[in-house]
């Protein structure tokens, strides 16, 4: 039996995450939403959900002793990082005044206001159904086609100083990284448990990869 | 089913053109309103009226006749007028909607080019054979797409929000804010608008009592384990208590509306609580000599506040969208409130959802186009499946909006 485990640090309402997984798992597949060290040392594979602001997260992740754990699972087993999950991924993010992350890949955090050659006017937070452009291939992206739409939102985007990390890309008023992955790790700006028949696909294809790229 | 007969009119008569040729006429009565009286006895719910000179010249020229009609009272013999579910109170209601069919052909006589518009009236009147729908306006046989403006180039897809007004555990319309007609269970119909492809689905609680609020915290959950894909719920949200409550049974937002007026700093308390992004603020507005007056209370109190400044004082608080209704048009069929639209749009740097008054699909490119919505938000057109959400983005395509397909 497989086991993943979804890490809830009191950062958004984990269901839809929960819901989501379950409905493309196959049976045997056991799915905790817990926030214990020792539930995402047990995992097969960890799915890092996240909602809010990146400094109450990362207080949320001290305050619980998740960050060592966290580091832990991503160099060890297939890690999936959605939105504020993959923001504190990086080594800091600017919002609140500058945040200390969890530095699994080197790169920052930056306002989409911030952005080179960002367009002047556009809303923010970026809410909504967006193409995402895979810039290369990887076992997630399995059955979905280039440029489709998913639902994003969010008010900062991750820039990893590695851009052969980048996984995929989508363009609002200027282009940024919204898919970033490197060995165990798959990690996407974006909400899979929210983007529909694509969403889910990605979701099976995490459940059902091994971590062999 | 719903089948609706339909009138295509000329010259003053009833007729029918073969392949749509204005040469090939025949004549079925020469009196319009006997025959609409005819029809609803016959116990039809609608009627499709088509002006077809109107569709020839650019500009409606049997608005006598349509008038004429809708302003007869349907035959009180007539027992199907009274327990039809869709004319609940059937001298307004069945009429109402017999103007409708003639309002949706407006779009059609803007177009450039009125040979357009006979291929339309044949298709529609297939669809009415079919039962299929009333008011099919394919994306294709429109004109051609409009320059795309700087907000149109974007790739980020306008979105489609199908809203359910839920009252005590079921799906419900009124017109204007009050009158109620019952549209079925939530949970069936989002299913049936995801499987259709709807980018968001709003669900507005009108429950008025407390123990009903319970019933739509059910549904909340029900809807967020079976359908992914975000989901906006609002109605009768006072506190930040509720606003977890929404957010644990799976809201991806929650909207405040009265609440809000009544204690601005809530939207802010709640932003703290679960985020910018799971905070939208209703906005219920009527006109007022010239500018837009705020209401509450599911548009029966006046507040005396402006609508424009209200927006940009729930952005600075913090509120990640505006989902703005214009009560004016609210259960109509007119058309958003463009203006209105337009203004709080280009007042705030947040997302604006338009609501109220779609009666057919050239409205909803109008909220984007000319209203500059993110989003457009209708509820009839989709709950009595005159359209599907699929039918409504292919056509906001073909008319040059970004839609998720």
């Amino acid at each position: 039996m497989t086991t993943i485990t979804i890490v809830d640090y009191g950062m958004g309402n984990l269901r839809s995450v929960e819901k989501a997984l379950q409905c493309v798992s196959p049976q045997r597949t056991r799915i905790v939403t817990g926030g214990d060290a020792g539930l995402i040392d047990g995992a097969d594979k960890v799915v890092f959900p996240g909602q809010g602001a990146a400094g109450d997260c990362m207080g949320a992740i001290h305050a619980r002793g998740l960050a060592a754990p966290l580091a832990r699972a991503a160099a060890e087993k297939p890690f999936l990082g959605i939105c504020m999950g993959l923001q504190v991924l990086l080594e800091r993010s600017d919002e609140n005044g500058g945040t200390d992350c969890l530095g699994v890949f080197a790169g920052r955090v930056r306002h989409l206001n911030e952005h080179a050659g960002a367009a002047p006017g556009r809303k923010i937070p970026h809410i909504g159904w967006n193409r995402v452009r895979q810039t290369r291939r990887h076992p997630l992206w399995h059955g979905i086609a280039d440029d489709e739409h998913f639902y994003f939102v969010h008010s900062y985007h991750v820039e990893p100083a590695d851009d052969a990390l980048v996984a995929g890309r989508t363009e609002y008023g200027a282009e940024f990284a919204c898919a970033v992955a490197s060995g165990l790790v798959f990690a996407v700006q974006f909400h899979p448990e929210k983007s529909a028949a694509n969403g889910l696909r990605l979701l099976e294809n995490f459940v059902r990869w091994d971590g062999a790229l | 089913m719903l089948l609706i007969p339909a009138i295509d009119l000329k010259d003053g008569n009833c007729v029918r053109l073969r392949q749509g040729r204005r040469d090939e006429t025949t004549v079925f009565s020469d009196d319009p309103v006997a025959t609409a009286e005819r029809w609803a006895e016959a116990g039809a719910e609608r009627l499709h009226i088509i002006d077809l000179d109107g569709a020839a010249s650019g500009k409606p020229e049997n608005m006598q006749w349509v008038e004429r009609i809708t302003k007869q009272s349907p035959p009180a013999a007539s027992p199907r007028w009274k327990t039809s579910r869709r004319c609940a109170r059937p001298t307004k209601k069945a009429y109402t909607a017999w103007c409708w069919g003639a309002r949706c052909t407006r779009a059609r006589w803007t177009s450039p080019k009125p040979a357009n518009s006979s291929t339309g009236c044949a298709r529609r009147r297939n669809g009415a054979e079919g039962g299929a729908g009333a008011w099919e306006l394919p994306g294709h046989e429109m004109p051609a797409a409009p320059a795309a403006g700087p907000g149109l180039t974007m790739p980020l897809a306008r979105r489609v929000i199908p809203c359910l007004d839920v009252n005590r555990g079921r799906v419900v319309k009124g017109v204007n804010f009050v009158n109620i007609t019952d549209a079925g269970d939530p949970v069936e119909i989002a299913g049936r608008y995801n499987d259709e492809g709807a980018d968001e689905i709003t669900f507005l609680d009108i429950t008025a009592s407390s123990d009903g609020r319970d019933i739509m915290l059910g549904i909340v959950e029900r809807v967020a384990g079976e359908v992914f894909m975000p989901l906006t719920v609002g109605g009768g949200v006072r506190d930040v208590e509720d606003i977890r409550r929404l957010h644990r049974a799976g809201a991806d937002k929650i909207a405040i509306n009265t609440a809000a007026v009544h204690d601005p700093d809530l939207v802010r308390r709640a932003v703290e609580k679960v985020g910018t992004q799971c905070i939208v603020v209703a906005i219920d507005a009527k006109k007022n000599n010239g500018n837009w007056e705020i209401y509450t209370h599911g548009g029966r109190t006046p507040t005396g506040l402006d609508a424009v400044q209200w927006a940009r004082r729930m952005e600075d608080c913090g509120c990640g969208e505006i989902l703005l209704t214009s009560m004016d048009r609210d259960g109509t069929r007119k058309g958003f409130d463009l203006a209105l639209t337009r203004r709080i749009s280009e007042s705030v740097n947040i997302p604006v959802i338009a609501s109220g008054g779609v009666g057919c699909l050239e409205h909803l490119v109008e909220g984007v186009t000319e209203g500059l919505a993110d989003a457009v938000l209708a509820a009839s057109i989709f709950h009595y499946r005159e359209h599907t959400i699929r039918e409504a983005k292919e056509y906001m395509r073909a008319r040059g909006v970004e839609v998720r397909l």
